[in-house]
């Protein structure tokens, strides 16, 4: 069956790439959803880390590995890429958004291939809704691996609990999505 | 920012394609009232629309659209690594930095009604530039020829509401080891400073620096050349001034072999704790103003030696950290407490303020993603 591709950003494959290995290029549900990362990420992925951080673990070679795979793209849909791009850039530039220029070319892509892409951030996701790109949750995006049995509920617990110990909450208000999608509490420390 | 649209390229591309506003609105999936509002200038396209509108006619974003009066852009000024070339991306990334930023200043601890000093007229004159830089030592209660330290420095850039951005930008990776961005509508300069630098090397960065600081008028006048040659002169004048290089003469004028001389400007050097080069550089400056004779050294030989002489030295860097690889709360610290800068406390307060993601500050940093992330948490 054909994939349906999905892209992460960078904060997105940061949450789940550690505790749901691998998590790209696996297909789950009717759909065949497959994740995917931008070549940009890998890009960010091979910057060596100044201060003493928790994300070691991204240049390993067993998550480097499961990076490498590239988006195939043709020649006609990089040309349409690059234009998304000069728009969205353009109009990011111009009213002063937050986005990067990392995070536009995710959702120049995502809008030429009509595809989904998972963000949690707000200048994203507005981003992506002025141009008509459907974006998920990291939240969401479980929601949908879950309904497909591709997560168990105990890994999505260990996944939040993740987070929590972080302290790299996707968003300030989590509980009632998490009750709605999982049908229970979230572990303690939620917000 | 307010945009409109450039009408009479949108009407010559109709045109030339044989399209009328009818068959556009048709093409674009819109209603004509809508369309013809765009030509009216009585509306702009949505960003969806605009993207459509510029596919439709093979343009692109500036050619469609005209910006109106807007915020004046970031200036900035590299202070390159040796043998790399500034390209429009290096100018790009720093205006970027640059706007990211501008929202920080209102956390800024800096008086709100008097502005920084700033130069009338920098010049490149020898003498101009000998009375600058005597006048500066006296502001900053110094002896006219002794060594300058970095806690002078940091005072003077705190003085002229300078910020101060210790960076950890590696060795050998970047295009340039300090930037000066100053934000004409706020007129406050931000200056990074790369801490993986040689200790000397270092000093003089600053000193350009402080140079780009007090001549901001040729950075707004977009005389960009005559601002680095200025900043150059200005700090190879105040680490080693008119009397240090007359002084040093005597002894640089008695050694009759390059190795012999080079001995003595690394001496010099040492002594003053800055750059063997500036040494060399402002007692050939002396010379050459003063119609004196000035026996020059071979190049390579020159070069070899201070790469030597730097090697005796750790970077500064590995001296605040003692080499170790710091947390985002340490780096913090150590570079609070070592340069005196307000970035940290400001950044902190402007994070608490906004929901400002680990990206943007990546960005405004110029630090990897991991780092901004680490620094993001520390600071909130």
């Amino acid at each position: 069956m054909a994939q349906t591709k999905v892209l992460l950003d960078t904060n997105s494959y940061l949450r789940l790439a550690f505790n749901l290995h691998p998590l790209l290029f696996v297909p789950f549900g009717d759909e065949a959803y497959t994740l995917y990362v931008h070549p940009d990420l890998r890009a960010e992925c091979d910057r060596e880390p100044r201060l003493r951080n928790k994300f070691d673990w991204v240049r390993l070679p067993k998550f480097e590995e499961n990076r490498k795979r590239p988006l195939q793209l043709s020649n006609a849909q990089k040309k349409a890429i690059a234009e998304n791009f000069d728009f969205m850039w353009g109009h990011v530039a111009a009213e002063g958004l937050s986005p990067s220029p990392v995070d536009t070319r995710i959702l120049a892509t995502a809008l030429e291939l009509e595809i989904h892409v998972v963000t949690d951030d707000r200048g994203m996701i507005d981003l992506a809704k002025e141009y008509g790109v459907p974006t998920w949750t990291t939240l969401e995006l479980m929601k949908q691996m879950f309904d497909a049995d591709h997560l168990s509920i105990e890994k999505v617990r260990m996944l939040v609990a993740q987070w929590i110990y972080d302290e790299d909450l996707p968003a300030r208000e989590l509980r009632t999505p998490y009750r709605d999608f999982f049908g229970e509490d979230p572990p303690t420390g939620f917000a | 920012m307010a945009k409109i649209l450039n009408l009479p390229l949108l009407q010559a591309t109709l045109a030339e394609k044989g399209l009328s506003q009818t068959a556009l609105s048709e093409a674009l999936g819109l209603s004509k009232a809508a369309v013809s509002k765009w030509f009216k200038g009585k509306s702009f396209p949505r960003p969806q629309e605009l993207l459509k509108l510029g596919k439709l006619l093979g343009l692109g974003f500036k050619d469609l659209v005209q910006s109106g009066p807007a915020a004046a852009e970031p200036l900035v000024a590299f202070r390159k690594r040796a043998g790399t070339v500034t390209k429009d991306e290096h100018t790009s990334r720093a205006q970027d930095m640059g706007r990211l930023l501008a929202p920080v200043v209102t956390h800024l601890p800096f008086d709100n009604f008097v502005a920084p000093v700033r130069l009338k007229d920098p010049q490149l004159d020898y003498d101009y530039i000998q009375q600058l830089v005597t006048k500066v030592r006296l502001e900053l209660d110094l002896d006219p020829v002794k060594p300058i330290d970095f806690e002078n420095l940091i005072g003077k850039f705190n003085e002229l509401q300078a910020v101060l951005v210790p960076v950890m930008w590696g060795k050998k990776s970047r295009h340039e080891n300090a930037l000066h961005i100053y934000l004409p509508d706020s007129r406050t300069t931000w200056v990074f400073l790369n801490l993986d630098s040689e200790l000397h090397d270092f000093k003089f960065w600053m000193a350009h620096e402080l140079g780009h600081v007090l001549s901001v008028s040729l950075l707004e006048g977009n005389e960009i050349e005559r601002a680095e040659d200025f900043a150059d002169a200005f700090a190879g004048a105040l680490l080693f001034p008119e009397r240090a290089a007359a002084e040093s003469l005597d002894e640089y004028s008695r050694k009759k072999t390059d190795a012999t001389r080079i001995q003595a400007i690394l001496r010099i050097a040492k002594d003053y704790l800055i750059s063997p080069f500036s040494v060399y550089r402002e007692i050939q400056r002396y010379c050459e103003h003063h119609e004196l004779p000035f026996a020059t050294v071979k190049q390579p030989s020159l070069h070899a030696a201070i790469s030597q002489f730097n090697k005796r030295y750790q970077t500064i860097r590995e001296m605040l950290f003692d080499g170790d690889v710091p947390s985002a709360d340490h780096y913090m610290r150590i570079s609070n407490e070592t340069f005196s800068t307000p970035v940290f406390k400001a950044l902190g307060d402007y994070v608490k303020a906004t929901e400002v993601s680990p990206s943007v500050l990546s960005r405004m940093l110029d630090v990897p993603l991991w780092d901004a992330r680490e620094l993001k948490q520390a600071l909130a």
